[in-house]
Formats: C-alpha cells, structure tokens, sequence
C-alpha cells in the first residue's frame, strides 16, 4: 500500500515539475488531403505510425474496418467482422480498435477482441476476464489489453494477465460504488506503449489525469495539460492515442455543447510521460467543430473533416455538424509559443508571425 | 446492420423518433416520442442543439451507431471469485452524441 502510496506521490511530483511546454496551432492552409469524399461516413480512426496505415471505421462497411495508406491516401484493403458469435465475429458489433504492434489490428466488441494480421488476416480472438466495455483496447507489450477494475487485463498466452492492483481493490465496495465503477470502466478509454497502459474513465467531467499502470506493476498518475482540460469540459473526449515514440496523444472529440461554456481552441495534446513535457495542440479558431484531431503522424496533425450542412431554423442561422466524416488530411503544426519538448515533434518549425497560420485550407465557419 | 429488436424488455425502452429525440440543452436527456409520448425504439438519429448568443443555433447530428444489450455489474470469475451481481439493460448507441438506456432515459 505504502509503496503504491509513493508511486502515486512520485507520478505527481514529476508531472508538476513540467519542464517546457509549447502552444502548436494546426495550419490548414498546407498539408496534404488523403481522402475527400462525400460518400463517405467516416466514424473511429486509428494510425499504424510504423507502417504509415490508417484504419477507418466507414458505413461503406459497417462491419469492419478499411486500410488506407498514409502516404498516398490509397484504399489498401477491407477487413471484415460479420456481427455473430463465430470466432471472427463479434456477437453485438464493432465498438473500437487499435494498431498494434507488428502491423497488427484488434478490433473490440463490448467483450471480445479479434485479432488481425499485417495482411488483414484474423488469427484468433480473445474474452478478457472484465466487465464489458465501449470497445477501449491497445497493443500493451505486444498482446491486447482493456482497462479493467483498478487496472488492466492484457492477454498472455492461452490466459489473462492483470496489471495493478486490479480486483482486490473491489472487495468489500457497497453494489451502488460497483455499478459506478463499472460505467466508469463501460466508457473508459486506453492507449499503451511498450511498457505503460494509460487510461481516462471520467472522461464525461472532469477529467484531469490519465492512471498509469506499468507493466513493472507499478501505477500512477498523467496530468492532463490545463488547457485541454478547460476545452474537455462537457466533451465526449478525450481519445487517447500515442505519437509511435513513446508519447502520449490526446484528442478532444467535438461537441457543439461547449458553446455554454465560451466555446474551445485546444483540441488535443501531446504528451511525454517520462518528463511531463507537453505541447498542446489548437485550432486556429474556436469553435471549429468539424475538424476533428485524430491524432500525430510523421509531425503532422491527423484531422478528419466532417459533414456540416448551414441552413436556417425560425428564421436564424443553423448549422448543423455531423459525426461523421468526409474528409481526412494531414497538416502541418506551427509553434506558437513555447520552447519544444526533448525528442518530441522536432520537424515542428515556429510559426511564421504569430497568431497568423494559414487558414485558406478552411471552408464552414471559422474560414469566415 | 443487423440490429437486434428492443422488445425483449417491453417498457424498458425509451428512446424517441428523430423529432422527439432533439435535446434542447442538457446532456442528460429524457428522450421520448414527442408525438405519442410513448416509449419507443431507438431513433434514428440523436441531435444536440445550442443556441449561441449572437442567435444562431448550432446543431450535433448523430446516427444511430447500434442498439445493443449491455450487461452490467460484476458477475465476472476472476480465478476462483465470483464477484457482485449482474444485471442486463438495452441501450442505443450515438457515438460521440452519447447513449441511452430505457432504465433512466439518460444520454450518457
């Protein structure tokens, strides 16, 4: 207890102590469209920073998941998960997924995870030993893992491994605490690097820091930067993802019920966990709710565009945005201010004057 | 999409047609057919509307995702121990727009 005490202190007292921090503005008015098609509904993202992929979850094919090509914006191949209760399908359905390492894909139910091969081939799936969930998983160490109670289940071998504290912590807890924490693990998200499993459950409020459980069994604690934590107020974010260099990328999902609040500018960060060194990363206006950071590759923003229509209600100006999107791109990021963090985006030029990244690339309501 | 029906739980769902289900401010909505004022099965569509202080409104469109059963609580083995209770609720699923169960109507 005591030693798990410290940890939690010690995790604290680093993230405190950030060393740097840099303001990056996405810059519209270069970079690279991948994908631009109004056919397309495109709903869950994820990257496969070594093999430049992209994996989109399209109603093209609403039970599985398209490749494409970050380089070229290519349609590479279809996988393909029927909804049933063999053993490539899922019994209710996609509910998220992750590259993993190795060119490998899963691809979460509310219980199940199917694994897939670099060819898109399934090799197998996998029932952890915890409660259901909206489909959070991650590559931890190369296996698949989810958030569970106070910790994390990663597969091993034929078995499940439990990394933290895990389920000792739930004996004893009142039915109400058990329910509640299993809608704070239903909605939890998580993102892995080789030897870290970084979650968020309270995404809902008032989320401030992300619960690191290493594989070393150690645990402790993320901060999030300030700002995104003001812009992730009332929003369904933040996703979490990681850079492919250790770091941790966290992007806020749009929601036009920010307006109660003044509106929102940041829309993710990155984050060294190591250091506590943080960029966080901003659109060049508020309120640009359709367009959606996925994420980093290759230093650049991943930002998916989508579908909004402006029309009229009761003689006022509405404008109506979509959750899916059209459009994928790639655009450059402008250091605003800020000294950049050790080892982490170090293509990121400064921008050119202040407060003045290109917005040409723009179209909706932050163009005007 | 090969959507499982929602009548397993007669009364237990209460998710409204397109026009019902427009929320007119809070994240946590009740959600009925505006019509019939009756429960019904899952919409559609789910839209979150605000209205800004210059008068424009702006609206969050979302389609429905799924509907699926969600069993809750902690019936789960973990080695030798059985922990909890379990139980199992119908839900409709909007993505980023959120859930919704019949049990408390709520948009989560």
């Amino acid at each position: 207890m005591m030693r798990s005490t410290l940890t939690v202190l010690a995790a604290l007292a680093a993230a405190s102590t950030v060393s740097a921090q840099q303001v990056l503005e996405i810059d519209y008015g270069a970079g690279r469209v991948l994908i631009d098609d109004e056919s397309r509904a495109i709903y869950d993202s994820s990257i496969d920073h070594q093999r430049a992929i992209l994996y989109l979850q399209d109603m093209e094919e609403p039970e599985g998941v398209m490749v494409f090509s970050l380089d070229t914006g290519e349609w590479i191949r279809t996988i393909r998960f029927p909804t049933g209760g063999g053993p490539g399908e899922l019994p209710q359905g996609y509910a998220g997924m992750s590259a993993g390492r190795n060119g490998r894909l899963y691809v979460s139910g509310l219980a199940r995870v199917l694994m897939f091969d670099d060819a898109g081939q399934y090799i197998g799936n996998w029932t952890p030993r915890a409660p259901e969930r909206r489909g959070a998983v991650c590559d931890f160490d190369g296996e698949p893992a989810v958030p569970a109670i106070h910790g994390v289940v990663r597969r091993s071998g034929d078995g499940d491994e439990t990394v933290g504290p895990g389920v000792a912590a739930m004996r004893g807890l009142p039915r109400s605490q058990a329910r509640a924490m299993g809608d704070l693990l239903w909605s939890s998200r998580i993102a892995c690097t080789p030897n870290a499993a970084y979650v968020v459950t309270t995404h809902a409020d008032d989320t401030d820091s992300l619960t690191v459980y290493y594989r070393s069994g150690r645990m402790g604690t993320l901060q999030i930067p300030a700002e995104l934590v003001e812009s992730g107020r009332l929003t369904t974010g933040p996703r979490i993802n990681t850079d492919g260099r250790g770091n941790v990328v966290l992007a806020e999902i749009p929601d036009v019920r920010l307006i109660r609040i003044g509106g929102y500018q940041t829309v993710g960060a990155v984050l060294d966990p190591g250091s506590g060194c943080h960029a966080t990363i901003r659109n060049p206006e508020v309120d640009a709710y359709e367009y959606s950071f996925r994420g980093i590759h290759a230093d650049s923003a991943v930002v998916a565009v989508l579908y909004m229509e402006e029309g009229e209600e009761m003689g006022r100006k509405a404008l109506t945005f979509f959750d899916h999107a059209y459009k994928v791109g790639l655009y450059p990021l402008r250091r605003v201010s800020g000294e950049p963090c050790p080892g982490m985006l170090p293509t990121v030029e400064p921008v050119r004057s202040p407060g003045s990244t290109d917005r040409s690339g723009l179209k909706g309501p932050i163009a005007k | 999409m090969g959507l499982p029906s929602l009548h397993r739980s007669p009364g237990r769902v209460a998710v409204g047609k397109l026009a019902a289900a427009v929320n007119t401010g809070s994240p946590r909505a009740v959600c009925i057919d505006a019509d019939t004022g009756m429960l019904r099965d899952c919409a559609d569509w789910y839209t979150i509307r605000e209205v800004r202080d210059d008068g424009s409104i702006y609206r969050k469109s979302c389609k429905l995702v799924r509907e699926f059963t969600r069993t809750t609580g902690f019936s789960i083995l973990w080695g030798l121990i059985t922990i909890g209770h379990q139980e199992s609720e119908d839900w409709c699923d909007y993505g980023s727009c959120g859930e919704m169960t019949a049990v408390d109507s709520q948009l989560r």
